[in-house]
């Protein structure tokens, strides 16, 4: 596959083959440039692979850069520390019609495959780019 | 499984790494997940919020954060 590839790439190099003829080859090998672009992404963020970690990425207009890795086991185990909240800051949540303890009843499969499709992408106007997602 | 290490780095151009090893605390840890399992025994409520908190320290490995300033300083935490 890999030699076949190559070959496809050489004659393209040389002008034998279009790039219209490259593209329709490489995909009838499948390992199309449409392929290629999508493998990392099904590997990271849409993929069956178990998430691991949120990230959250921020890069500001005046050149900062934040990179934060946070565990997803991490997000499952805090939840349960609603448990520490005094009776009486959950009971004035429960009178706002908020019950923090059905948190810590998520099952945490649902939890992981929600969190797959979850992406924020924020690009403002001054150049700031914030990016969260799970990997 | 508890991180061994913390490590911090900080600096501009020249980062300084400074490793905090975390397996001092490991005995803290120990000594919690006894106390939980006593209050556990006796049916003492507080146990939950305590495994909880025991929970999180199992559940640091990876934990990441990386600040690059446009100035050049850099702050780096990472739990190992």
């Amino acid at each position: 596959m890999k030699e076949e590839r190559r070959q496809i790439l050489d004659m393209l190099a040389q002008g034998k083959i279009t790039a219209e003829d490259a593209e329709r080859l490489l995909d009838k090998l499948g390992v199309g440039h449409t392929g290629h672009a999508t493998a990392p992404e099904s590997a990271g963020r849409g993929g069956s692979s178990k998430l691991k970690y949120l990230r959250v990425k921020v890069d500001s207009s005046e050149g900062d850069k934040v990179n934060i890795r946070v565990p997803l086991a991490l997000i499952k185990t805090g939840i349960k520390l609603t448990a520490v909240l005094p009776d009486d800051v959950n009971q004035k949540l429960g009178e706002q019609g908020v019950d923090l303890g059905r948190l810590s009843e998520l099952d945490s499969d649902e939890l992981y495959e929600s969190l797959r499709e979850l992406q924020v992408d924020v690009d403002s106007g001054e150049g700031d780019v914030v990016r969260v997602f799970c990997e | 499984m508890l991180p061994a290490m913390l490590l911090v780095g900080l600096g501009d151009r020249r980062r300084f790494w400074l490793p905090l090893p975390t397996l001092l605390l490991w005995p803290i840890w120990l000594l919690g997940w006894v106390v939980w399992l006593v209050l556990w025994m006796l049916r003492i409520p507080w146990r939950r919020p305590l495994r909880a908190a025991l929970e999180v320290g199992h559940c640091l490995s990876g934990f990441r954060v990386d600040v690059n300033t446009a100035a050049g300083g850099r702050i780096h935490l990472r739990m190992i």
